[in-house]
């Protein structure tokens, strides 16, 4: 399912990252690929803060639907 | 030949503190956007044969961003002797990503692995021996904010210089994507440097457009590798990136499950203070609570308490009374006691004054930034910038514009959109800088009882003009796009470090007195000498009304006469406001020949000024001085971050245009309204709201026609 939506507190792995565009360059580039563990912080209307290994992202919920996650 | 060292590491990796300790330069450190996009240089300490060449904070080296073709270009283009990658150990296999990256630019590689006291403490632990080796380069442990590694890191880097060393150990992909690989690189044998054949041809199987480009293929070798990346991408069943990053990120997984031991796992504190502060319900009010503390502190209370007594005390009473009792002691020309009490001291002083007020209000934004809650504003204000089509990133050149324009222009440097970025340096100098609250005082005081919701009022309209503007201009072809995806890395919160935000604070104010003894202190003589002599330079009587800067204001009367401030004194406050805003103030204590020691708080100078102005007029002049082309410096700050003349033009003709506008509209409506006076300027008031309003409200015909990808590439 995409990561937009889990919700707060909820843990999953990612699994895939669909497009060949930049931005799913960019976010394999800041640490988003398959295998990695990620947590759900909070989320608001349009954007959502999600720890990845062990940062943090802001991201937008346009990029964060393409970010294919499982429980 | 002096040795070159390059300093590379993601953003938030402690990079800049790094370099400060390498440098013992004075620089600062940061979360918000820009911090380090200048090519920053410095020679290593206690070694001036060795420079230190400081490369923004990048995730890879894929041309994504500004920084990361700035970088990347530098790398291959200079080839310095060696690299310093500034790893996050309590963030290892993301760090280590971009170390793949640089060690395939075989250039010699030592990492220095930061941030170990927060792995220590963590209870995890890292292998440095057997990572140095798996990696095929020295690994150096360091700590840069407790200053702990760096004289080994000094030792290593020198040692490394000497030394001559190999290349760093690569990473390899799997036997498909090196078979892959092989056909690649034997195409681009000729075509490249020994060095750089593996890196080019992993780029070029990727397709990276800057990569082809510089290699100048023929059509029938761009075929050719179009057709193994084809291969590829069917036999994995995934898209050529995905594939590359994918295998990058599980060879680093392997390395580093092999050297690192994981600590407890818990909570952190930043994950639960974030699950509040960027919360849907509380962010926005959080942030609301926080600025109001903010410009309570340094607005209402402590800085201007401070400022109050400067002003009053030692710019008042001390200055100037040792001033004359020197000069009168001497029995110097009258003129002269004139030009130094009344010119410098008055001119100079009213900016002066300000100082601590200014100190109280960077040192704020600093504790701000460094705690790590500035990143988080960003997160809060994209909900509401978002709906106008701008980027929550541009928040963060806001906040810090009202501090000053000139780091708030720069500060827009990181956003990813060209587009956004320019519109962010368009505007962000509405925000009311520091230097503009004596105006606003000034105003408030003398027509509005001295009421906070004036000071309070230029905040919203800031904000609310940048917004404005934001959808006006966005709907020209030059500036249409989408607000880019929002990705921001936020750091975890720390305790502010007393000297990073002191030193932040204090090399801020220090530019300010700089200022202050050169522009203004200049600009304060030229005004009283303009002011207290006519054109065949003899002086003027005390009223100034003949002086050669009546002369010049009044020429200008009619430009100012539909905003409802034609009298000269404002008028040239106006203009000398273009050189630095705090002349502002500075200007009307001297044309109005009040003396030394005067304030935006000085009963004189506030009744004088009542008896220029009608209410209506003053808040004009006030809106046109808050909104209109910011000072000098922030010109120049513009220009630098535009890179164009043209735009730079532009961008003044836009602040210049809608000043007018928005004072032409407020003067002539209240004018109407309150007084009942209507005439021809009152229809162009009018007439004026209307184009506006249609400016803002017309259809953005580009964002339909695909003008939706804004990234740059440069």
């Amino acid at each position: 399912m995409p990561l937009t939506l889990l919700r707060p507190g909820e843990k999953a792995t990612i699994r895939t990252i669909a497009g060949k565009d930049d931005i799913g360059c960019r976010l394999r580039a800041m640490g988003l690929v398959e295998g990695t563990a990620t947590e759900l912080i909070t989320s608001d209307r349009n954007i959502m803060l999600v720890k990845v290994g062990e940062c943090r992202l802001a991201l937008d919920k346009g990029m964060a639907s393409r970010v294919i996650v499982a429980l | 030949m002096k040795k070159v060292v390059a300093l590379a590491g993601n953003p938030n990796s402690g990079k800049t503190t790094l370099f400060n300790h390498l440098t013992g330069g004075n620089q600062r450190v940061g979360n918000w956007p820009g911090v380090t996009v200048d090519k920053k240089e410095g020679t290593l300490k206690k070694n001036p044969g060795i420079k230190i060449q400081d490369l923004p904070g990048i995730y890879s080296l894929s041309p994504y961003s500004p920084e990361e073709v700035v970088s990347r270009n530098y790398l291959i283009e200079e080839r310095p002797d060696l690299i310093v990658d500034v790893v996050d150990g309590s963030n290892l296999v993301r760090n280590l990503y971009l170390a793949a990256q640089l060690a395939e630019l075989r250039v010699p590689l030592v990492i220095a692995l930061n941030m170990m006291d927060v792995v220590e403490k963590s209870g995890a632990a890292i292998d440095v021996r057997a990572l140095s080796e798996r990696l095929g380069c020295a690994v150096v442990p360091i700590s840069a904010t407790r200053g702990t590694g760096i004289d080994e890191l000094i030792a290593v880097i020198q040692s490394t210089l000497e030394a001559a060393p190999a290349a760093p150990g690569i990473l390899t992909f799997s036997a498909e994507t090196e078979a892959a690989l092989a056909q690649v690189m034997s195409v681009l044998t000729t075509h490249t440097s020994a060095d750089l054949l593996r890196y080019s041809s992993i780029q070029a199987l990727q397709a990276d457009e800057l990569t082809l480009a510089r290699l100048q293929l023929s059509a029938n070798e761009l075929a050719l590798i179009d057709g193994v990346r084809t291969e590829l991408e069917q036999n994995m069943d995934d898209e050529i990136d995905s594939i590359i990053t994918q295998e990058r990120y599980e060879a680093l997984g392997r390395l580093t499950d092999s050297v690192q031991t994981a600590g407890p796992a818990k909570l952190s504190p930043t994950d639960r203070i974030d699950r509040v502060v960027t919360s849907r319900l509380l962010g926005l009010p959080i942030f609301i609570l926080v600025m109001f503390l903010v410009y309570f502190v340094s607005i209402q209370t402590i800085g201007t308490m401070a400022t109050d007594w400067v002003n009053e005390v030692v710019f008042g009473d001390v200055v100037p009374g040792a001033v004359e009792s020197f000069m009168t002691a001497r029995d110097v020309a009258p003129w002269l006691l004139g030009l130094v009490n009344d010119g410098i001291v008055a001119g100079v002083g009213a900016v002066l004054g300000f100082l601590p007020q200014m100190f109280v209000l960077f040192l704020c934004l600093a504790i701000l930034e460094d705690s790590g809650y500035m990143a988080r504003v960003a997160f809060v204000m994209d909900r509401i910038f978002r709906r106008f089509g701008l980027s929550g990133k541009s928040f963060i050149p806001l906040m810090i514009s009202t501090g000053c324009s000139v780091p708030g222009i720069q500060a827009s440097r990181t956003m990813e959109n060209e587009r956004d970025r320019r519109l962010t340096v368009m505007t962000a100098s509405f925000m009311p800088c520091s230097a503009k609250l004596p105006v606003i005082a000034l105003i408030a005081g003398a027509f509005f009882g001295g009421s906070a919701w004036v000071t309070t009022s230029f905040y919203f309209i800031g904000i609310a003009a940048v917004i404005v503007s934001g959808v006006i201009l966005k709907k020209f072809r030059r500036l249409a796009a989408e607000p880019a995806p929002f990705v921001m890395e936020m750091p975890s919160y720390h305790a502010p470090r007393a000297l990073t935000t002191l030193k932040y604070a204090l090399s801020k104010s220090w530019a300010f007195i700089k200022r202050a003894g050169t522009v203004i202190l200049l600009s304060a003589i030229i005004i009283w000498f303009l002011s207290n002599f006519d054109w065949s330079l003899r002086m003027v009587e005390e009223s100034g009304a003949d002086s050669i800067l009546a002369g010049l204001g009044n020429s200008l009367a009619l430009l100012f006469y539909p905003l409802g401030f034609n009298n000269w004194q404002s008028i040239v406050a106006t203009i000398t406001g273009f050189i630095a805003k705090e002349n502002v103030v500075n200007t009307l204590g001297i044309v109005m020949n009040l003396g030394s020691g005067l304030t935006e708080e000085s009963p004189e100078l506030l009744q004088s000024f009542g008896a220029l102005l009608s209410t209506h007029g003053a808040y004009s002049f006030l809106l046109f001085n808050m909104l209109c082309m910011p000072c000098f410096a922030a010109v120049g700050a513009i220009r630098t971050e535009m890179a164009s003349t043209k735009w730079t033009l532009a961008t003044v003709g836009w602040l210049m245009g809608f000043a007018y506008a928005v004072s032409l509209i407020y003067y002539n409506l209240a004018q109407w309204f309150v007084n009942g006076i209507f005439g021809l300027w009152t229809v162009v008031a009018i007439a004026v709201l209307i184009l506006l309003a249609a400016l803002l409200l017309r259809p953005n015909k580009y964002l339909a026609a695909g003008y939706k990808k804004g990234l740059v590439s440069a």
